[in-house]
Parts: C-alpha cells; sequence; structure tokens
C-alpha cells in the first residue's frame, strides 16, 4: 500500500508541474499588459514601467518563469497588489466557508443521487426512470445562478423562511448555520446531483445485466441486498471516478454560488480579485483551485483499491 | 450490441418524427435561434436606449418582457443577449473542435507525440476552465477574440480526448494497415480513413462544447466579467437585476428562463444526436 501512494504521488508531479507552466504561459501570454491595468489608463509610461519593474515583469519570460516555479516550489504562491499579504494566507482565511459549501453539496449530492439513480436504473423505462431521466436534462440546463435566484424568490423572498444572502460558521450552531447553508447547498449542488444520478442510473443498469445479480436473485437474496450489497458495490467505481472529474465543475460552481449569496470564500476571493486586477491573487488561486483537483483524483485513485479488491496498481 | 440496428442507413427526417425529444429540442433550438438572430427586425425598441421614466415596469403590450433599471425594453435586451451567446458559442465550437481535432490527430497517430501532448492536455483538464477564462478574460478585456479563447481552451482536452481514443482505434485496423502498405502517404491516410471516423462524435461533442460555452459566458458576464453595458448579454442582464431582485424579479427571471431554454434546446438535441450517430455513447439507453 505505501508503495503504491509513493507511486501515484510520484505520478502527479509531472501533472502538477504542467498545470503551473500552463497557468503561468497563458496569463503571461494573454492579450492585454498587466502593468498597464493596474497602473491605471492615465498613467505616464514611466509610471507603467515602475509597475512593470516591481511585479518583474520587465525581466525575459524565461527568468520570470524559472523565479516563478522557484517560488511554488517554496509553497510560496506569490502576494497580493493591494493587501501585500502573502496569497496563501489570503486562501487560508478564506478556506472555511468554501470547504463548508462544497462538502454540504457533495453529502446532499451523495443522499440524493445515488438512491435515486440505483431505484431509476430498477425501475429501468418505467415512469419513475422517465421522470427522473427528464428532471436530470432539466437540471443540466438551468444555470446555478437562475436556480439560486429562483430558490430566494420562493424561500426568501415571498415564503421568507431562509435568508436571502449571508453566512454563519459552524462555530455559531448548527441550527443556525444549516439556516444559511441551505440555499447555497442547492444551488450548488443541483448540476452534481442531476449528474451523478445519470451516472448511477448507467453505471448499474450495465451491472444489473450481470450473471452474477441473476445469481442472487435466483438463490432468493433480498432485493435489498442484490441493490445495494451486490450491485451499487461494484458499480460504484464509475461513479467515485465521475465525482472526481467533476471537481472541476464543482469548483466552479463555488464562484457563482458564493457570489449569489455574498459567502465569504475562496471563490469570492477569486471574483474579488479580479475585479481589483489583483493578478498574484488570481493566478494563485487558480493555481491552488488546480492543485487541489490534482490531489483530490490522487486520492480517488487510492479509494479505487479499497472499493474495489480486484484493482491492483 | 444489436449491429444490425446500428449499421443500418440512418436517414435523418423520418427519425426526427420518431423521436419526440429531439424534435421538441429542435423545434424549440430553431424558434430560440431563429428569434435572437431576427432581433432587429422583431423588437420596436433599441436595446440600449435609455427611458429613465419606464424604469422596471412590469410586463405589458408595449414591453413585452418588462424593462430594466434604467427603462430598457427587456424584450430586446433578451434576443440581442441571445444573439451574442449564440454567436459566440457558434465560434467556440468550431474553434475548440478544430484546435482538439489536430491535437487529438497529432497525438493518436504520431505516437512520439503522444505523450507529450498528452500529458499537457492533463495538465489543462486539471484547471477549473471558469477559473480559467475569468482570468484571460480579466487580463484580455471583454473582446470578442478574448472571450472566444478564453472559453475555448478549456474544451479542447475534451476533444483532443475524444479523437485520440477514436484514431488509436482506427489506425489497428487492417483497411488502414493495407493502406499504409500500399504506400499511401500519412496525410493521405489521416483524410481518408482516420478523419471520417472521428465526425460523427465530433458533432455530438460539437453541441456540448456549444451548451457549456453558452452558460460560461453568461456566468463571465453575471461575475462582471461580460462584454461592458452597452453591449447586452444574457449574463450581465441578469447581473444588473440582482440588485433590484425584490422589486422587479423579471428581469433576472426572463433572461435566466431564454438561457436555461437555450441550454435545454441544446443539450436534448445533442442527445438525442449523440443516441443516433455515436453508438458506443448510447451504449446505455440499449440497458
Amino acid at each position: 500500500m505505501l508503495n503504491l501512494i509513493f507511486k501515484r504521488v510520484l505520478a502527479a508531479i509531472p501533472v502538477m508541474l504542467v498545470v503551473a507552466t500552463v497557468v503561468f504561459l497563458l496569463l503571461r501570454l494573454a492579450p492585454g499588459d498587466p502593468a498597464r491595468v493596474i497602473a491605471g489608463d492615465m498613467a505616464s509610461e514611466q509610471a507603467v514601467a515602475e509597475v512593470r519593474a516591481e511585479m518583474g515583469l520587465d525581466r525575459p519570460l524565461p527568468t520570470q518563469y524559472l523565479l516563478a516555479m522557484g517560488a511554488l516550489l517554496k509553497g510560496d504562491l506569490g502576494s497580493s497588489i493591494i493587501s501585500k499579504d502573502p496569497v496563501a494566507t489570503l486562501i487560508g482565511q478564506r478556506l472555511g466557508p468554501t470547504m463548508a459549501l462544497a462538502i454540504c453539496a457533495i453529502l446532499l449530492t451523495i443522499c440524493a443521487a445515488i438512491p435515486l439513480g440505483v431505484f431509476s436504473a430498477w425501475w429501468h423505462k418505467g415512469l419513475f426512470d422517465r421522470i427522473t431521466l427528464a428532471l436530470t436534462v432539466l437540471a443540466f440546463s438551468v444555470p446555478a445562478f437562475v436556480v439560486g435566484y429562483l430558490l430566494i424568490l420562493v424561500f426568501s423572498v415571498k415564503l421568507n423562511w431562509l435568508p436571502v444572502q449571508g453566512y454563519a460558521e459552524l462555530a455559531s450552531g448548527f441550527g443556525t448555520f444549516l439556516y444559511h447553508m441551505a440555499l447555497p447547498t442547492i444551488t450548488l449542488a443541483t448540476v452534481f446531483v442531476a449528474l451523478i444520478t445519470r451516472i448511477t442510473r448507467g453505471s448499474m443498469l450495465e451491472v444489473l445485466g450481470e450473471d452474477f445479480v441473476r445469481t442472487a436473485r435466483a438463490k432468493g437474496v433480498p432485493e435489498r441486498y442484490v441493490l445495494y450489497r451486490h450491485a451499487l458495490r461494484n458499480a460504484a467505481v464509475p461513479i467515485v471516478t465521475v465525482i472526481g472529474l467533476a471537481l472541476t465543475t464543482l469548483i466552479s460552481g463555488v464562484v457563482v454560488t458564493e457570489t449569489i449569496f455574498n459567502i465569504p470564500g475562496v471563490g469570492r476571493l477569486i471574483v474579488d480579485a479580479v475585479l481589483a486586477r489583483d493578478y498574484p491573487v488570481v493566478q494563485g488561486t487558480i493555481l491552488f483551485f488546480s492543485f487541489v483537483y490534482v490531489f483530490i483524483n490522487l486520492a480517488i485513485d487510492l479509494l479505487y483499491v479499497v472499493l474495489d479488491p480486484r484493482i491492483r496498481y | 450490441m444489436n449491429t444490425a440496428v446500428l449499421d443500418r442507413p440512418r436517414s435523418f427526417w423520418p427519425a426526427l418524427t420518431r423521436d419526440p425529444l429531439m424534435f421538441t429540442g429542435l423545434a424549440l433550438l430553431v424558434a430560440l435561434v431563429g428569434l435572437a438572430m431576427l432581433a432587429p427586425l422583431i423588437t420596436w425598441h433599441d436595446p440600449a436606449t435609455l427611458a429613465p421614466r419606464m424604469r422596471l415596469k412590469p410586463v405589458s403590450l408595449e414591453y413585452l418582457l418588462g424593462t430594466d433599471s434604467l427603462g430598457r425594453d427587456l424584450f430586446s435586451r433578451v434576443l440581442y443577449g441571445g444573439r451574442l451567446s449564440i454567436t459566440l458559442a457558434a465560434l467556440v465550437s468550431v474553434i475548440s473542435v478544430c484546435a482538439g481535432l489536430l491535437l487529438g490527430l497529432l497525438a493518436g497517430y504520431f505516437r512520439r507525440l503522444d505523450a507529450v501532448v498528452m500529458r499537457i492536455i492533463d495538465g489543462i483538464m486539471a484547471i477549473p476552465g471558469l477559473l480559467l477564462a475569468i482570468a484571460m478574460v480579466a487580463l484580455g478585456g471583454a473582446t470578442i477574440p478574448t472571450m472566444v479563447t478564453a472559453i475555448a481552451i478549456p474544451e479542447i482536452p475534451r476533444v483532443a480526448r475524444l479523437v485520440r481514443s477514436v484514431v488509436l482505434s482506427v489506425r489497428e485496423e487492417p483497411y488502414v494497415e493495407a493502406s499504409l502498405g500500399m504506400g499511401t502517404p500519412t496525410w493521405r491516410v489521416l483524410w481518408r480513413h482516420v478523419l471520417p471516423s472521428t465526425i460523427n462524435p465530433l458533432v455530438v461533442q460539437a453541441t456540448f462544447i456549444c451548451a457549456s460555452a453558452i452558460l460560461i459566458e453568461a456566468v463571465l458576464g453575471f461575475l462582471g466579467l461580460g462584454f461592458p453595458p452597452e453591449i447586452p448579454s444574457l449574463g450581465s442582464i441578469i447581473s444588473e437585476g440582482r440588485a433590484f431582485f425584490q422589486r422587479a424579479p423579471w428581469i433576472v427571471l426572463f433572461p435566466g428562463v431564454f438561457l436555461a431554454l437555450l441550454i435545454l434546446s441544446v443539450n436534448l438535441f445533442g442527445d438525442a444526436l449523440r443516441d443516433r450517430l455515436d453508438p458506443r455513447m448510447a451504449r446505455q439507453r440499449k440497458g
């Protein structure tokens, strides 16, 4: 097992290197001059040159690249132009709400999507299956911010049950936390519930057609056990893979959801940084999210061995 | 898998009448695209003309979808916004399919390039596409070329992977080996044998890229990073309407509904198209 972890971690290093290089190059080669944008439209050539020198943008591209990579190796994501704080510190301060939101959304997805998918597959082509499929297509198509505002319109404005915006830490009590978290969680989770329901359904349909399921049924195993013990366990690997791959969508969703509900998380951090032209924060946050993606997918790779003992690396 | 069904020559129109979902998707899509493209002919208010006395007016015959906080006609703003979204989505699809096709062909056919190209593609796939688009638009400004590039880049890896997988399976086929053995130049083998096999999955992928591009453009507008305010886009109309949401919810709802219907019609059409054109991916439906 240790050997496996070591090998997997080693394989993730080149991916992270490529991520860092791609982000660096795309942001440097994109049209537009960050120094001019930061200095402002009215700034003189000299002022722009000063900003450029301060940001190190006057050096040749390879030098800039090596300096950035060197800093990254030391865990340095750069510093904000505006507050001068290290980007890592800024992310650390904002991580709590984002983690809370993401975990709530994933929990809701698992609790809703897996039973929905299992039952759709079980009643294949039945009414339940058709309605679920239609709802998933709908959920794929309605953008998160439209979902969010519809929820606010119904539950906050009309019914006055839940707050329009805001965030409460878990420390302020579980009830208060849920009270603020309910609408953001549903907003963020909608697309995921649709996605995971579809994958679970597809994966279960394949497994339910296999011989061992027929054998289990023939020998009189209760249907509940057939579904959850025999079928779902075997259908789990594709489901978990898709949850991992869909993380980039989750991260994009976090940015939008935090904006709608005014939650002070990392998503707001990047939007505020973009609006304030604070490029090091933008770049650092993108790198942070990309590394999180690589790490979680690494963890999922390792999880396969637990989920499916047949898999050996 | 029932190959008899799959190999049957498929004609388009009978299929359309037999498949209600495909028909609904296509009809809705044609209607929405038609409305948006004909916006200058259909609307009777300019989308950018301010009318301060007509602020936040609800739905009426004069203003079919009401007015926004500056008294602009929401009906024409939504249609013009839709026109922008559709144009942008079409450009993004064409560019990302072409770039992905080229990369996928290179990676799939020339084994030496494969490792390099695929590592770069893995890297790009790990970067959340929306964040990359946000950063590029913030740097380059909200112009059509920057917007299209920013939305297209995150889509390229998926196309490239798809093409690569098709190429890998086709190049092992005996007829391709035979063709190479007879001395056909590589480019001709790619053109005559490999490229045609990629077309069906690519058409399907292009519809999904369209849906995703429409969504990302709207999100950028919603986050305040879209085009300048005088150019209406669905996302920025919603973003501007946020402050008046409690008094005039229609400013957020109508563009939201238009956006959702547009993406829904593309998705429905894409799903149906996939079932017909790409039997490998449609396998699940047959259950």
